[in-house]
């Protein structure tokens, strides 16, 4: 045990007898030994003969292991206290005193504690004469005690005298209460011991969000470099006095964004922010407060996480037909049968800078690409914002002792005896989620609609289709109104029908009161739009035919005859002239690019060669029907055609009438 | 005799306690220092600095205590050496003291001071030394007037602190514990409000039911019915 | 509907719903009072502290009546006889609220180290005719009030200052006699039981109220003998 750790620093291993040391030896010879020592007893003991210097450049032996473990710990502790001495423990000196009063105190206790107990140790008493005063050595040592204490006290009032009288310092210290008294004036701000933290989250207007926004006011920089700054040049003192330190978590910058795709193609994109562009130029204030734009951004952050989290939650809450995938910073939800509604969470702060201008570079493509929906992006900030509403604006509870939380409705449903039903209407609420998939419905559904109406219009060019979207609707409903007439004519006919677009349906309004429920199927409207302008070609027709004192012998907007058109019935009507000795008959269907028109007159052109039936009465059956081949007669479109055949029809008399 | 070391009995264990404070106030520190040194302020080290020396002051002031019989005529005398381990001794002395052996008895029984303390001791008695006796008892009288005088405005500034923080507590009085006390009797029992019951005698009101004490096992229902019509009738007014 | 074909099934819901606690059926309370000359600050300072600062303060005026209620068990013996305080409260600013029935339990102060007053408290709404339906049960009238006061929130903390007021004779509203010449400042939470977390939070609110006012638990059965 000895050699063992006297190999440790001895190179020559000095043998231990293999007993311990006779402590004494009586007097009938009887020895008694020296107990063996504890182990910390005996570390301390060899400590004391172990040369740290020269162990340092010795090899390690393998077989003195444990002890070289246990003297490694020493020097590291020992490395460690020279560590605090020279550098980073100012604490050392303090620390050794307190040490050596705690050694002073725990041996008069242990004193104190033997003496107590008797069997060792007593007190005695015994008679000393009074020890002279020394009165004088005293006043000396008060002296300088009190020296020391006075000295530390004047220092203090130094201290506090030069950093009230530096006008320098007071003066940065002014402009920095009057800046976070601005700070003061639009965040929250509290003092927390010496640090003086403010909060940009939205817990004080209801949200909910875990992530908390607190963030760190400091006077910015070191006064003396403010010192050297303030005599140069005017734009320095400018400087804010104030850092305002945000958590990492929420530096950088963040958007949300939004797109509604079919496969590839997008329709619809939309950016969330709350950092608008235009907002940013136009405030002058913000050029005066750095920090300012800063405190934004981290605001814009938390928000869209806030945002995103909340929608990612109720995406896998959402019990859909077709499940909304939430991966990573995506949220997938369909719109329509290939139609899907996705939400990306873009922040540069996880991607680095790199990312951040390819983003842009990419959003501002899109952006250009197809334009930004500002409708869509207005919806994610209301939707959110009134769920923090709703969290706040609690409903008061009247009278004052009832519970807090219950609607009104709520209170009212146990009195008024509600049932299953009104109470489960009740508890209907529509998530953020559901309420921004049912405005990309709509958003899709509109786009569609629009789409059928201006390719109708594009595609056929007699008659003319107008279409006036009201400026005023709401995130899910639109409305659009439909007129169709012929130019030049538009006096004469005018179908209108107009349009709502919902969410999943559209409701068409015609112009006989008919209303009409359609899916979101374009072929649909398409189809509808069709069979109006058949309609309208006939009706247009008829009003032509009276204005120009022809007779209407039938109509019909759904005719039974001819070839079967694959949608729709095609309408016809049968006009004669004022003397009945021409008859037209206009058909026209929903698939037809044009009417047909088919003439037919008397007297027969053949009846002379009926030598049977002589009377002139037959003369007045009518010959067959014979198309007319509008396109050879003159006129831009339809009406002015038959205007042109109606009217030459009337005048040009039959040769042999008389 | 028994008196007296009943005495010194008492004084030790009120040093002891002392000296057990002391101890453990120096190794909170110690500990506090060595483990937190990284996120201690001055200001809290600075309170446990205060601690302390106010602990050395409630030591001292045990020993100066009337009741504490003379230390200084008190000798330590060791009775016996033992180098056998004594488990009572390890215990009493937190494993600092395994034996009573040689080693260790010479420690306890040192009288020197620390080496540092006894040479500025030695510097104080030297130039103390050096100074007549006459115009030792003038500085000594002089510092005894400043120090008094000091103290008398620390005293006296204190004082008027003091006053003006109980003048501004008062000043800003803005609860009456006799208002909080009448409202929520009033609300919670009916105190004051009752209106003068005409047909209420006839039974037992439920408040004063509840809160008086419970009739014993013996009363019958007339007679708690009587004592509650005459409980009712103070609130009349 | 299930309830219906099977009426116990609903009392196993409740009594389920009971155990598992999540009814709130526990009050946390703290009571205090400031002078009326002082409740002017205390009002500024609780629009401060709490929720929903921008939407302005919110009055309450309602009326309070005590019903006691003589509940002895059928061959009882009349120690056994217990009367219990059923309160039913109207709102006098909002006519259209339901009424409320309130039922307050014994309050405990539990140990000195607990924050704050709990006492058991069933809450129902109900309409207007549960005057009588309690008279027809063999209640009756002990004591009636009128508070009218502010109403605070924050969180789930519920503060409210309200001026007590006697009824005079008249039993109208116009004959209205304060009480005293303070506000009742009271701090209470509603939460399931065995929450008792929440009572720091509360204690923590009421702290930041001292000096202006001192929530404090008080025990209004110790207040008998007061007068």
């Amino acid at each position: 045990m000895e050699d063992f750790f006297t190999n440790n620093s001895v190179c020559v291993s000095v043998e231990a007898p293999a007993e311990n040391l006779v402590q004494e030896i009586a007097y009938d010879g009887q020895e008694v030994f020296q107990l063996p020592l504890t182990l910390s007893e005996n570390l301390t003991k060899q400590a004391h003969k172990i040369d740290w210097i020269k162990r340092e450049d010795d090899d390690n032996d393998d077989d003195t292991h444990s002890a070289t473990v246990t003297t490694e710990k020493k020097v590291e502790e020992d490395s460690k206290k020279a560590d605090f001495q020279t550098s980073s423990w100012p604490w050392d000196s303090v620390r050794n005193k307190l040490r050596s009063a705690l050694t002073e105190v725990c041996v008069l206790a242990d004193v104190l504690v033997i003496a107590k107990d008797k069997r060792y140790m007593v007190l005695d008493p015994v008679q000393q004469e009074q020890p002279d005063q020394r009165q004088l050595a005293q006043l000396f040592s008060k002296k300088r005690g009190l020296t020391a204490a006075a000295n530390i006290l004047l220092h203090g009032a130094e201290r506090l005298k030069i950093s009230q009288s530096d006008t320098a310092r007071a003066k940065s210290n002014q402009d920095f209460h009057l800046e976070l008294l601005r700070l003061r004036q639009s965040w929250t701000l509290k003092k927390i011991g010496n640090s003086i933290l403010g909060d940009l989250s939205y817990k004080s207007a209801g949200s909910r969000f875990y992530q908390t926004g607190i963030f760190e006011v400091t006077k910015s920089e070191d006064p003396d470099q403010e010192l050297s700054l303030e005599t140069t040049s005017e734009n320095q003192s400018k400087q804010s006095m104030i850092k305002v330190t945000i958590p990492p978590e929420l530096g950088g910058t963040a958007y949300i964004q939004v797109t509604i795709q079919k496969d590839q193609d997008i329709l619809c994109t939309t950016n969330v922010n709350l950092l608008h562009t235009s907002l940013i130029h136009s405030d002058p204030s913000r050029d005066a407060n750095p920090w300012t734009s800063k405190l934004e951004a981290a605001q814009n952050v938390l928000f869209c996480k806030e945002l995103f989290s909340q929608l990612a939650r109720e995406a896998v809450q959402l019990q859909a037909a077709i499940p909304h995938m939430v991966v990573g910073n995506q949220i997938t939800a369909s719109l329509f049968p290939g139609i899907q509604l996705s939400i990306h969470f873009q922040s540069s702060y996880s991607a680095g800078v790199d990312k951040r201008q390819l983003v842009s570079n990419n959003s501002t493509s899109l952006v250009a690409k197809v334009d930004h929906n500002y409708i869509l992006e207005h919806s994610l900030h209301q939707l959110l914002r009134q769920v923090h509403l709703n969290n706040v604006g609690q409903p008061v509870p009247h009278p004052s002792s009832a519970p807090l939380g219950p609607t009104k409705r709520r209170r009212l449903a146990g009195p008024h005896a509600y049932d299953r039903d009104e109470l489960l209407l009740m508890t209907k609420n529509e998530s953020i989620l559901e309420q921004i998939i049912r405005q990309g419905q709509h958003v899709v559904l509109r786009l569609r609609t629009m789409f059928v109406i201006d390719s109708i219009a594009r595609e056929i060019r007699d008659p003319l289709i107008i279409s006036h979207w009201n400026v005023l609707n709401s995130p899910t409903l639109s409305c659009v109104k439909i007129i169709i007439m012929t130019h030049g004519y538009d006096t004469l006919q005018r179908t209108a029908l107009v349009v709502h677009v919902g969410e999943k349906t559209l409701k068409c309004v015609c112009r006989d009161g008919r209303v009409l429920q359609m899916s979101y199927e374009p072929q649909e409207l398409r189809d509808l739009i069709l069979c109006q302008i058949s309609q309208h070609q006939i009706n247009a027709v008829q009003s032509l035919a009276r204005f120009l004192g022809w007779h209407v012998a039938s109509s019909s907007a759904h005719l039974g005859l001819g070839p079967v058109e694959p949608l729709g019935n095609a309408s016809s009507c049968i006009l004669s002239s004022p003397s009945g000795n021409r008859i037209l008959s206009v058909r026209c269907g929903p698939q037809a690019a044009q009417p047909q028109v088919y003439l037919s007159t008397y007297p027969r052109h053949d009846t002379e060669k009926n030598k049977v039936l002589t009377d002139i009465r037959w003369e007045q059956l009518n010959t067959r029907y014979e198309e007319v081949r509008l396109e050879k007669i003159e006129g831009r479109n339809f009406l002015s055609r038959m205007e042109l055949l109606m009217a030459s029809l009337t005048c040009r008399l039959p040769m042999n009438w008389e | 005799m028994q008196r007296e070391e009943k005495q010194l009995d008492a004084a030790l264990e009120a040093l002891l306690q002392r000296i057990n404070d002391l101890k453990t106030s120096i190794r909170t520190l110690l500990f506090r220092l060595e483990n937190e040194y990284a996120s201690l302020s001055w200001p809290s080290f600075l309170d446990s600095y205060a601690v302390i020396s106010g602990q050395m002051n409630t030591l001292l002031k045990v020993m100066k205590n009337d009741k504490t019989p003379l230390l200084r005529n008190l000798i330590v005398l060791p009775l016996v050496l033992s180098p056998d381990p004594d488990e009572e001794l390890k215990q009493a002395t937190e494993g600092r003291v395994v034996a009573f052996s040689h080693d260790i008895t010479p420690d306890m029984l040192r009288t020197k001071p620390d080496p540092d303390v006894e040479q500025r001791q030695n510097q104080f008695e030297q130039r103390a030394s050096q100074v007549p006796p006459e115009t030792a008892q003038k500085q000594i009288n002089a510092l005894n007037k400043v120090v008094n005088h000091v103290l008398e405005q620390i005293t006296h500034s204190r004082e008027d602190w003091e006053n003006e923080a109980t003048v501004r507590a008062a000043a800003a009085q803005t609860c009456v514990m006799a208002d909080t006390h009448t409202l929520i009797a009033a609300v919670g029992l009916g105190k004051n409000l009752k209106t003068l019951p005409i047909a209420a005698p006839a039974q037992p009101g439920p408040g004063r039911a509840q809160a008086g004490p419970a009739p014993g096992k013996t009363t019958s229902t007339i007679k708690t019915t009587i004592k509650a019509a005459s409980q009712v009738h103070p609130y009349n007014r | 509907m299930a309830g219906n074909q099977n009426p116990i099934s609903a009392i196993d819901m409740l009594t389920s719903a009971l155990r598992s606690n999540i009814i709130p059926n526990q009050e946390y309370l703290l009571q205090g009072s400031v002078i009326d000359s002082s409740a002017e600050v205390l009002h500024n300072r609780l629009r401060g502290l709490c929720d929903a600062a921008e939407t302005g303060p919110e009055t309450f005026h309602d009326h309070e009546m005590c019903f006691s209620l003589k509940a002895s068990s059928p061959g009882g013996t009349p120690q056994q006889q217990q009367s219990f305080l059923l309160r039913v409260r109207r709102a006098l600013d909002h006519p259209e609220y339901p009424w409320q029935l309130r039922y307050l339990g014994q309050p405990e102060l539990g140990e000195k180290n607990q924050p704050t007053v709990l006492r058991s408290c069933i809450d129902i709404a109900c309409t207007p005719n549960v005057v009588e339906f309690l008279s027809e049960l063999g209640c009756r009238i002990e004591f009636e009030y009128v508070l009218k006061g502010y109403l605070f929130r924050k969180g789930r903390m519920k503060v409210t200052m309200s001026k007590i007021f006697r009824m005079g004779q008249a039993k109208s509203p116009d004959s209205l006699e304060a009480m005293t010449g303070s506000y009742l400042v009271e701090l209470s939470l509603l939460a399931p039981s065995g929450q008792d977390a929440v009572a720091d939070e509360i204690k923590v609110f009421a702290e930041q109220l001292r000096p202006l006012v001192h929530l404090e638990k008080i025990d209004y059965r110790r207040l008998q003998s007061y007068s």
